[in-house]
């Protein structure tokens, strides 16, 4: 569809050579999950000589390990919480829900952005690059922002091929409120045809919305690039995303209503050994992201000395192998 | 600050020697974590049966003379027999190698070999199983667990015929450690994490509810006595429905690996000139009494002498020593407080004199 509008729009001459456009379409580490490429991008890869560095080489390898290792330790063993809780909402308590939702919000996390990474970094490998589908997501500042760091190339996607040709931001505040909330509730669909999938859609939609509304509001404003301005609007951006998640997960409106009823409700603390586990699979995400943020680059583990990388790659394989589910866990996006 | 866009960034020089230094360094690690990993699990780990493998052949390696009496087994004679409680009414040195009954008595023989080699004929060895190990054939995989660098050569592999998946698990079991028991390293993490912040009640309930938790600690003691000193007579209970079952429906069999190990223990016996008694393990006393378990016991007794009647020096006994509830961890394995009951039978009945 992307290689058809971007020939269309003349932003890109056809293709001539089957060989070419068969691997454009075929590229297998891409193929069954994303990053959704544009043909624009993707496409001249094919066409020209592919150069093998040992950079990319190794920035490959560090993103299929880094890929598998939040597909196999963090998101299979965060599943493993969520899918208990999520399995019965109504059985569980306040705090039980609350730990089903996080949980859920690693999995989903884990897992896509883990295929990801794996994907571009099997592409690397072989010369070739993918755009980048994850932008360390949960420390967005707005559903804006979460939407320039999640599912990049989807987001990006609907954007170009969606929102703006539907007018995007140009016809006034209403339509561009209406754009927003089609681009998302469609983006929602593209998801399944679930009613959770078009109510998350929906939900993103009315964020996007409202946070353009209280931005366009007279009066005092939290400062920009200010650590702890930035903080207190990641503080408020997480738990809407984490909302989102429980409508994204959940299998039915009843399972919905009872998360509602039920995450708030204090209770007391059970669960204990899942919240341990859940944030010791975490925590070596947050600090890899703590320092990808500091530095400002997904790659900053390559610039440690060779010494500290190979322990860190030698942990993370070792880990993987050892902290394993033992379960077959297909990735989430196959399905969509 | 958190504004900006995240990209990435590989426009470092990054030389290949450095690349194939970080790569040998990662394997390096990942064998470092291997072992840590597996010296780790001898101790900590979650898979008794495992731990008591590795410590039984710690115990036989490390041994630093001969003894007089050499028992081998499973793990109902690893809790049951304390070579102290010999010493002390017996005089008699001697040292406790059973493992677990899925090794059998090829377990055993591989353990009598090692020792022949290093010391000569002890004065005697003796054998000692619950009654429901003869009829298992040899866990392969197992076999990986043993210390040896035999353990793995083409010469086990082709006479036991190990091959496909079961060799992929043996070669896991023995080199890959971290993926063969993750599952240990998982439930051992978990154990570690509730001692931190559960009391022992809690912890003991918590034990309880968990089938892949052990129930109690064992001391694993340098002459390779188990110390297990906690009654679990629910366990017990359950265990010997599960027994009854087995009785109801299988008639006595001996495995071919059972067998074979056995006449080659014969072999060894009747070559070095010792004396080898095979005796039945401690059992709950209520199952000891039942009908099916007398004929299961009578019909292995009678397979076996057939078995070994060529061999000189080769005892069967058909006498077994039963235990209450409330001195047994389960049907078959008796605690600390009951073992110089049992050790002191099995003494009297091998040796009389």
């Amino acid at each position: 569809m992307s290689y058809t509008i971007d020939v269309y729009r003349r932003e890109l001459p056809a293709c001539t050579s089957f060989r070419d456009f068969a691997l454009y379409v075929t590229f297998f580490p891409q193929l069954v999950a994303g990053p959704i490429e544009r043909s624009v991008h993707l496409l001249p890869q094919t066409q020209r000589p592919r150069i093998m560095t040992a950079e990319g080489i190794e920035a490959g390898m560090f993103l299929c390990l880094w890929g598998l290792f939040k597909k196999v330790v963090v998101a299979d063993n965060a599943a493993t919480i969520a899918n208990a809780i999520f399995a019965d909402p109504s059985a569980h308590s306040g705090s039980a829900l609350l730990l089903g939702a996080l949980a859920f919000t690693a999995q989903i996390y884990g897992d896509f952005s883990g295929y990801s990474d794996i994907a571009r970094g099997l592409a690397k490998i072989m010369g070739f690059e993918l755009m980048i589908n994850f932008k360390l997501p949960y420390f967005a500042v707005s559903p804006s922002d979460f939407w320039r760091r999640w599912h990049v190339s989807l987001s990006s996607w609907l954007r170009d091929y969606l929102y703006i040709p539907l007018g995007g931001n140009r016809g006034g505040r209403w339509a561009t409120d209406r754009n927003l909330m089609l681009t998302m509730t469609l983006g929602g669909l593209w998801h399944g045809a679930a009613w959770n999938f078009v109510i998350w859609g929906v939900y993103h939609g009315l964020l996007l919305i409202l946070y353009r509304a209280v931005g366009s509001l007279p009066g005092p404003r939290l400062p920009t690039a200010v650590w702890w301005a930035d903080l207190l609007r990641v503080a408020v951006m997480f738990p809407l995303t984490v909302v989102g998640w429980i409508i994204f997960r959940v299998g039915s409106l009843a399972d919905l209503g009872a998360f509602a009823s039920g995450i708030g409700v204090p209770s007391a603390a059970d669960h204990e050994l899942q919240w341990a586990a859940l944030g010791a699979v975490w925590l070596p995400v947050l600090l890899m992201q703590l320092a990808q943020l500091a530095r400002n680059d997904l790659l900053c583990a390559l610039r440690l000395p060779a010494l500290l990388r190979g322990i860190l790659y030698g942990l993370l394989l070792a880990a993987t192998v050892a902290l394993s589910t033992g379960e077959s866990n297909e990735f989430i996006y196959f399905q969509f | 600050m958190l504004e900006r866009g995240y990209e990435e960034s590989i426009d470092h020089v990054t030389r290949a020697r450095a690349i194939v230094l970080a790569v040998v360094i990662a394997i390096a690690t990942v064998i470092g974590v291997e072992l840590a990993v597996g010296a780790w699990l001898d101790r900590h780990g979650t898979n008794l049966g495992y731990r008591y493998i590795a410590h039984k052949w710690r115990v036989l390696g490390e041994l630093d003379g001969p003894v007089d009496w050499l028992v081998l087994g499973d793990s109902s004679v690893a809790q049951a027999f304390d070579p102290e409680v010999l010493a002390t009414e017996r005089g008699k040195t001697s040292v406790n190698l059973g493992t677990i009954g899925n090794f059998g008595a090829t377990g055993d023989l591989w353990m009598l070999e090692e020792y022949l080699e290093r010391f000569g004929a002890p004065e005697r060895v003796v054998l000692v199983h619950a009654y429901d190990v003869w009829h298992r054939p040899l866990d392969r995989a197992l076999i990986g667990r043993v210390p040896r660098t035999w353990a793995t050569s083409a010469r086990i592999r082709e006479q036991y015929e190990i091959e496909g998946d079961e060799l992929i698990e043996l070669v896991t079991n023995r080199w890959v450690r971290i993926y063969a028991e993750r599952t240990s390293i998982r439930k051992a993490l978990e154990l570690a994490w509730w001692k931190l912040v559960k009391d022992d009640d809690e912890l003991a309930a918590i034990r309880a509810a968990d089938r892949e938790l052990p129930r109690t600690e064992p001391t694993l003691e340098p002459n390779g006595f188990v110390r297990m000193c906690d009654p679990i007579p629910g366990q017990v209970a359950g265990d010997t429905r599960g027994h009854r079952k087995f009785l109801a429906k299988n008639r006595f069999r001996l495995s071919r690996d059972n067998q074979d190990a056995l006449v080659r223990i014969a072999e060894l016996a009747a070559l070095h000139g010792f004396p080898v008694d095979i005796v039945p393990g401690p059992l709950y006393r209520r199952l000891a009494v039942e009908d099916d378990l007398e004929r299961y016991l009578d019909a292995a007794v009678e397979r076996q002498r057939r078995l070994l009647e060529p061999y000189a020096g080769v005892t069967v006994h058909r006498e077994l020593r039963a235990f209450d509830s409330g001195q047994m961890q389960n049907a078959d394995h008796i605690t600390c407080d009951a073992a110089p009951d049992y050790t002191r039978w099995l003494s009297e009945r091998v040796d009389p004199g």
